[in-house]
């Protein structure tokens, strides 16, 4: 597996530079955190390499491949998986149909079988029903599988975020805030879950502003101080670097 | 509209038709598309259903499955433009699609007979035909609703950007959706010139477009049921109120507002909501989820 790539990644808005100059590297297997303090672009990047915003200069890649100027739906078919900032689950579906939803990148049946309801269409939905159980059961969630999505706690729709973005088995996933209205048990839960992943080969881009939870799970972190790359190392290295604790750190 | 509620067609027959008009706007709000196109489909189809009956030898069957091919290419061409816009932007477009049809049908006379339309059109169409149709058109539905397709609708109608992030091609499906809503349409018109010996222009108008919308709004957009039970209601009412006959489109104007403001889910789907409520009486959280309520 090959890292994911950026190369002076830069966004403007009107007058604004969100994103500048940015060259990042994130391997495979390894949990990568983005950190600074708000408005310093972490979301803009995560954007960016999601296609829902298009950089105005430099490249993304990911093994070899040019991600900058795809679709969002071919990036994640390129196996690039996302939770947002502000969650956004379908709200009118249950909890375990989000989750469903996800599986979409592993379904093979054509137009045509789905539209006549062939048997790989129960199939696959049977599978893929048992796999959303299995996700759900694994995050200690199983109890809510059928209740609407909006209806459970802040911390538990992360979950359900994460879940949503496991089901597509993606290379890379890139997590905005997830820990933000978590208590420390849950968040505590995440970390591990987060290890998991990463042991498993999934590279793991963390945004977080929880600096304890950041520090504990990250094996690189990159700091960012409006668009630009101030800082990046280890957590001991970041921790003592006089421009980190300048810029946010220190407040 | 009125004209048809005027003349001597059995009302069973028509509900069956105009639930097929229903059907196809309802596949288009259930994709997440704002197109209000059946009415221009249902032309389309009317009008390439009865030609093909009335001039060439290609019989019922093919006739039919010749309008819902050009319902399907017509869906297939209004979403090369509008798969792209979003919301006002495609229900204008739609409209204007609509619009275009009437016209056409007016002016492209050595073809739709024009205002006076097509008549003595051949009666190949029975109720129990219709009913069968119906039938095969809701389990249809509810089977795309059940697999792929219908996990792509929902989420590209509830979150468009999250259904692209998870590799959803939002243009393929909004195509399919358009050729389907199309097909659909298309199958309706034709069963009603079929059915019912003549068609003209003024059949596919504003009238039906409000009438389609009405009724998916009215029976519920979520259940397939939905569609089904807007139409009936919408046919039967007027006849049940028959001095009010005439201002069937009236009723229908002041019955979409009156059920948008206090019951938005529509008759079935609020059904199927209440009916939930009551089977969670007895646990206060679950009352509280129907709600939309947090937790307590
Ligand atoms: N879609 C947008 N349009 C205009 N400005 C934006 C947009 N998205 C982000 N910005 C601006 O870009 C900067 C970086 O924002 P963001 O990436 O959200 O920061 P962070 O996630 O680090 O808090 C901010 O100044 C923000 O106002
Ligand atoms: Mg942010």
């Amino acid at each position: 597996m090959d890292s994911l790539r950026l190369d002076r990644l830069g966004k403007h808005f009107g007058g604004i530079e969100a994103v500048a100059e940015l060259s990042l590297a994130f391997a495979p297997g390894r949990i990568s955190g983005l950190i600074g303090p708000n408005g310093a672009g972490k979301t803009t990047v995560v954007n960016m390499i999601t296609g829902l915003i298009q950089p105005s200069a430099g490249r993304i890649t990911l093994a070899e491949r040019r991600v900058d100027g795809a679709l969002p739906h071919e990036i994640a078919r390129m196996g690039i998986a996302r939770t947002f900032q502000n969650v956004r689950l379908l709200k009118e579906a249950t909890v375990l149909d989000n989750i469903v939803v996800g599986f979409h990148r592993h379904e093979h049946t054509s137009l045509l079988a789905c539209s006549l309801g062939l048997p790989p269409v129960w199939r696959e939905r049977r599978d893929f029903r048992a796999q959303a159980h299995n996700l759900l059961t694994r995050f200690g969630l199983v109890e809510f599988a059928a209740r609407p999505a909006g209806t459970i706690s802040f911390g538990h729709q992360r979950l359900v975020e994460v879940m949503r973005a496991l089901a597509m088995s993606p290379d890379f996933l890139l997590l905005d805030e997830p820990a933000a209205g978590m208590n420390d048990v849950e968040s505590r839960n995440l970390g591990a879950i987060i290890r998991d992943l990463a042991a498993d080969g999934v590279g793991i881009v963390l945004i977080e502003h929880n600096m304890r939870f950041v520090m504990e799970i990250c094996e690189a972190i990159h700091v960012l101080d409006s668009g630009r790359l101030i800082a990046s190392g280890t957590a001991e290295t970041v921790r003592r670097d006089p421009a980190v604790i300048r810029a946010y750190l220190g407040g | 509209m009125g004209n048809l509620v005027a003349t001597y067609r059995p009302l069973f027959d028509l509900i069956c038709i105009y639930a097929v008009f229903a059907f196809s706007q309802y596949v288009a709000l259930r994709a997440g598309l704002f197109s209000l196109a059946t009415a221009g489909f249902a032309s389309i189809g009317g009008y390439a259903g009865a030609y093909l009956l009335k001039e060439t030898a290609l019989g019922p069957v093919l006739s039919g499955v010749g309008a819902i091919l050009c319902g399907v290419a017509a869906g297939l061409f209004l979403s090369l433009p509008l798969a792209r816009l979003r919301g006002a932007f495609q229900a204008i477009a739609t409209i204007g699609f609509v619009q275009i049809m009437v016209s056409l049908s007016l002016f492209a006379a050595p073809i739709t007979g024009g205002a006076l339309g097509l008549n003595a059109i051949p009666k190949v169409a029975s109720s129990g035909l219709l009913v069968a149709i119906v039938a095969v058109l809701m389990l249809l539905l509810a089977v795309i609703n059940r697999g792929g397709i219908g996990r792509a609708f929902d989420a590209i109608r509830q979150d468009y950007t999250v259904a692209a992030s998870l590799g959803i091609s939002t243009n393929k499906y909004s195509r399919y959706a358009f050729a389907l809503s199309g097909a659909i349409g298309a199958l309706g018109g034709c069963l009603l010139a079929f059915d019912t010996y003549s068609i003209q222009p003024d059949l596919f108008g504003f009238p039906l477009l409000v009438f389609a919308i009405a009724a998916v709004i009215l029976g519920g957009r979520s259940s397939v049921a939905g569609p089904l039970v807007g139409t009936v209601f919408l046919m039967v009412l007027p006849e049940l109120a028959r001095p009010l006959a005439d201002e069937r489109l009236l009723l229908q104007g002041a019955l979409l507002i009156v059920v948008i403001i206090y019951w938005p889910r529509g008759i079935v789907d609020g059904l199927v909501r209440r009916w939930h409520d009551r089977d969670a009486a007895q646990d206060p959280q679950a009352r509280r989820d129907r709600h939309g309520l947090p937790a307590a």
